[in-house]
């Protein structure tokens, strides 16, 4: 059977391909994370206050994703169980050992920073509530029912300041998982400098992406119109984001090409056979193509507001298909070329087990469960709540 | 009052910032003490390949000295075959466990050999490097190695590896790879597949031992690495290398 | 500064995360973690060096064999296969612990010695190999039909 999935020579410990799905899974959330909250950033700390209807939908959804960030990586992991090793004797000459301390900062960073942006809420809830809620919102106020305007103005600045911390730790977040890959010498797909600032942008193309199509979800079922002013800002950022992004990711390409080193015939023959679908297809042609023109019309040409939104949603959907494809074909895409740079393996996720679709879309969905129950405990819309809220 | 409030934030955030700062450094930071460690890398290998002859009986004995699951591997042979007209053709069936079948088309061979691999136990391993919680190691003697009580099983050093040397241990769920029989060498063995090698392909001892075999090897021979463009320094040594081996 | 007090106790739920946290590290970590020198390669759990030093060598070499199988042992240190050692045709010592002569492979198939003496591709010329067993034994004036055993002319201790 293994000499069916092969083409050419590989190592013998190479045909089994051992960073799965849950792996492509992982840079995926953590980039929807950098890009929402870079989103929620843009509010707080840049001033665009036309992004305010989703400020608060998308730092709860960055908290939401960042909480599952880490589950496709216990599930792949041998031994779970030893998982906190990496924070109980980390050894920093590795990029991956930064994974516990970088992620556990911004959980509480995010964590803190929704606190101090839903205290009024919960001091409200904590007010109006009575037996168990009224208990349960004390707990989660601190016991501290302190809302007077100078306290208010206080958690503004705050907030500000752990917005502004979050923007280089949401960039540390995701460019690490870049620098993960391109730091490997040994695979001549991964290895190059760009790697970071490629995720990175492309992170925060998709968390613009999944805000936006979000946006148009939640207020499709809540019945209300999307704010039409938010959503053209977020589709020129989406656009000028995904330009740079493309940009650098055919850069890379095109200095492969051209340098046309030893290991260039095996990733010529990658990117023709393995990944004619994956990466030429589906992340440079469809994927890459279509939102790039799309976006361009929306951001610059003067449009009726439903046939913008139709096309900006088209393109955000792509968007996230083509960040999804670029995680792919980076992690998968570097496994299944033999390091003597002489054969092909192949890879296909199971449906079932440990490491399989299903699981993986389990685990892809339980964000937006949290989403929702969070919203049932706090809720994200401003309308809902008593208009108390600055920040 | 304003000023106030910002000093006593600041306050809060250098407190925070060295009290973490201070506790992570008094716990993480231990081995101060020798900090060369003593390592030194005086033991060899050495592979002929001007002499293997593909019989597989190093790796068969190798998964039966260190009990490696079927379809992994610590060493395997791979054979090359060059054409007339340039063309490479490598195999290595089942690591070569079952030695060679001839190659039907023989007559457009212009030159074949075998090339035992095994793990190069680097003085620079960039495995050693990427492991995020110091499961794998390099020892007093210069043996690169894994704790397999330590290792988290996330594969990060076997991508590392430039050499597919390592795997994924089945049973255990932890990287595992050759470890130049580190219990036999320091018992005053041969590793097993030099022990069973019947024609003295493979050689193994310290470069200072002048009753070893691999000490006249050493003096007079050229010798070549494997992929020396990593920089990760293999002290796996090949005589007869060929400029397509990878 | 009277209205930070709601910031001071997050202060104070996060030190106590960081107290937590580093207590249970420091339970966690093995006392000899990173005592052996060098940050870079040297950053480990010291007691696996000794754990892996202990493991049980499975193969002992064709010394071992000598006290009790001295006559295969003197013809073959003599012969052609002296650089052969005893298990690696026989297999490992370990099988044969506690005498148990069963345990020991003992194969004198063709194909057991033809799994190095065939001529495959990739052979070194100057190694003795035959193209093909029945014109062998032919040539040497032997009769192929007749079960084809090597050691109807080879003592596989001693082949020539
Ligand atoms: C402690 C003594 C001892 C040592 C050491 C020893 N053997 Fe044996 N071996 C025996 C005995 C006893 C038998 C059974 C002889 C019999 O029944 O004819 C035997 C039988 C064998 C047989 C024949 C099995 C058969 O089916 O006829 C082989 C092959 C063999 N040994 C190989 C080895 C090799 C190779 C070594 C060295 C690694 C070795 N032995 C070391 C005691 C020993
Ligand atoms: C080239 C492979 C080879 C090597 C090397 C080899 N043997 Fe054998 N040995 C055989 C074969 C084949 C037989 C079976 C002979 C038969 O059945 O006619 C055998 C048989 C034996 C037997 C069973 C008694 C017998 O003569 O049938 C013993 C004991 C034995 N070998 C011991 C040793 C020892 C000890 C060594 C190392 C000094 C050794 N062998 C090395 C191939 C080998
Ligand atoms: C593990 C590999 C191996 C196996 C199995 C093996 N041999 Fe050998 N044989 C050798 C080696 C090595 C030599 C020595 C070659 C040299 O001197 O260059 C050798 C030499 C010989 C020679 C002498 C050739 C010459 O011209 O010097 C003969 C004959 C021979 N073997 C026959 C056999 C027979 C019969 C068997 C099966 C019982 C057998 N061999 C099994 C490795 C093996
Ligand atoms: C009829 C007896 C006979 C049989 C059976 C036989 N051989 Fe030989 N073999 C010889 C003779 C005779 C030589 C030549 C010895 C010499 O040249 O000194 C020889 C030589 C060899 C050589 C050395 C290379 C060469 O061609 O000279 C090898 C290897 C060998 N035999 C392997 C085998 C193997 C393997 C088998 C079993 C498949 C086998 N022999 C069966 C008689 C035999």
């Amino acid at each position: 059977m293994t000499e069916l999935m092969t083409q050419g020579f590989l190592f013998p410990n190479e045909i089994e391909v051992h960073w799965s799905l849950m792996i492509v899974l992982y840079p995926y959330i953590t980039g929807l994370v950098a890009g929402a909250f870079i989103v929620s950033s843009l509010y707080h700390v840049f001033g665009r206050t036309e992004l305010k209807p989703v400020a608060r939908f998308s730092l709860v959804a960055a908290f939401s994703f960042l909480l599952f960030a880490c589950t496709p990586l216990l599930f792949h992991l041998g031994h779970p169980e030893r998982a906190f090793n990496i924070m109980f004797t980390p050894k920093f000459t590795s990029a991956m050992s930064g994974f516990g301390y970088i992620y556990s900062f911004y959980l509480l960073l995010v964590l803190c920073e929704i606190w101090f942006v839903f205290r009024p809420t919960i001091i409200a809830k904590a007010r109006e509530g009575h037996g168990l809620a009224k208990a349960f919102y004390w707990v989660l106020a601190l016991g501290s029912m302190d809302d007077s305007a100078e306290a208010r103005a206080l958690d503004h600045r705050v907030t500000t300041v752990l917005a502004a911390i979050g923007i280089p730790s949401a960039c540390v977040l995701h460019g690490y998982v870049g620098f993960l890959f391109g730091s490997l010498k040994s695979n001549p797909w991964w290895s190059t400098p760009l790697m970071p600032v490629i995720f990175l942008m492309s992170a925060i193309v998709s968390g613009i992406a999944i805000l936006i199509v979000g946006y148009f979800i939640v207020m499709k079922v809540r019945g209300t119109e999307p704010d039409e002013a938010c959503l053209k800002s977020l589709y020129a950022y989406l656009w000028g984001f995904f330009i740079i992004d493309l940009t650098l990711e055919l850069l890379e390409l095109l200095t492969m090409v051209y340098e046309g080193e030893e290991s260039w015939s095996i990733i010529a023959w990658l990117l023709s056979d393995k990944l004619w679908f994956s990466y030429t297809t589906v992340q440079m042609l469809i994927c890459s193509g279509i939102p790039l023109v799309l976006l361009g019309l929306v951001t610059l040409k003067k449009m009726d507001p439903l046939l913008r939104n139709r096309l900006g949603l088209i393109s955000s959907a792509l968007i996230l298909l083509q960040v999804f494809a670029m995680r792919w074909n980076v992690v998968i895409g570097g496994q299944l070329f033999s390091k003597s740079l002489r054969g092909l393996t192949s890879y296909a996720p199971s449906f079932l087990g440990r490491e399989g679709i299903l699981m993986a879309a389990i685990l892809f969905t339980m964000p937006f469960v949290v989403m929702y129950v969070f919203n049932m405990i706090l809720p994200l819309w401003h309308d809902d709540q008593p208009e108390t809220n600055q920040a | 009052m304003d000023n106030e409030r910002r000093q006593f934030l600041k306050q809060a955030c250098w407190t925070l910032l060295g009290g973490g700062l201070m506790v992570s450094g008094a716990l993480s930071i231990p081995g101060r003490a020798h900090a060369s460690g003593g390592r030194q890398h005086l033991y060899v290998f050495l592979v002929d390949t001007n002499r293997c002859i593909g019989c597989g009986k190093c790796v068969a004995a190798c998964r039966k000295e260190n009990n490696v699951p079927q379809e992994s591997y610590r060493t395997w042979i791979e054979r090359y075959a060059i054409g007339n007209d340039g063309t490479v053709h490598v195999d290595s069936p089942h690591g070569g466990e079952h030695g060679f079948k001839p190659l039907p088309n023989a007559a457009d061979i212009a030159r074949s050999f075998f090339v035992p691999k095994l793990c190069n136990h680097c003085k620079q391993p960039n495995c050693v490097q990427v492991c995020p919680v110091g499961a794998t190691y390099v020892s007093k003697e210069g043996f690169v190695l894994v704790d397999e009580r330590q290792c988290v099983g996330c594969g990060y050093c076997i991508q590392a590896c430039p050499y597919g040397a390592r795997y994924m241990h089945a049973v255990r769920h932890t990287a595992d790879k050759c470890t130049w029989c580190y219990h036999r060498v320091m018992k005053g063995m041969q590793p097993a597949c030099v022990l069973v090698c019947p024609v003295g392909a493979r050689m193994f001892g310290r470069i200072d031992d002048q009753r070893s075999p691999l000490y006249a090897v050493m003096k007079q021979e050229k010798l070549q690495v494997l992929k020396p463009e990593t920089g990760n320094e293999p002290m796996v040594h090949y005589r007869g290398l060929d400029k397509e081996v990878r | 500064m009277k209205h930070a007090a709601h910031i001071l106790r997050l202060v104070v739920v996060l030190i106590l995360v960081g107290v937590i946290f580093f207590a249970v590290r420091s339970i966690m970590v093995p006392e000899d973690f990173g005592t052996q020198g060098s940050y870079s390669y040297g950053y480990f759990r010291a007691a696996s060096e000794q754990e892996q030093k202990e493991l049980v060598p499975v193969f002992r070499g064709s010394e071992k064999c000598k006290g009790c199988h001295d006559a295969q042992y003197n013809t073959w240190a003599q012969g052609k296969h002296y650089s052969v050692a005893c298990e690696t045709c026989h297999g490992s010592w370990h099988a044969h612990n506690n005498n148990t002569k069963d345990a020991m492979i003992k194969d004198n198939s063709p194909d057991a010695c033809m799994l190095c003496h065939a001529s495959v591709a990739g052979r070194p010329a100057t190694f003795p190999q035959i193209d093909s067993i029945d014109d062998h034994i032919a040539r040497k004036g032997g009769d192929p039909k007749e079960g084809q055993r090597c050691s109807a002319c080879h003592n596989p201790h001693n082949p020539l």
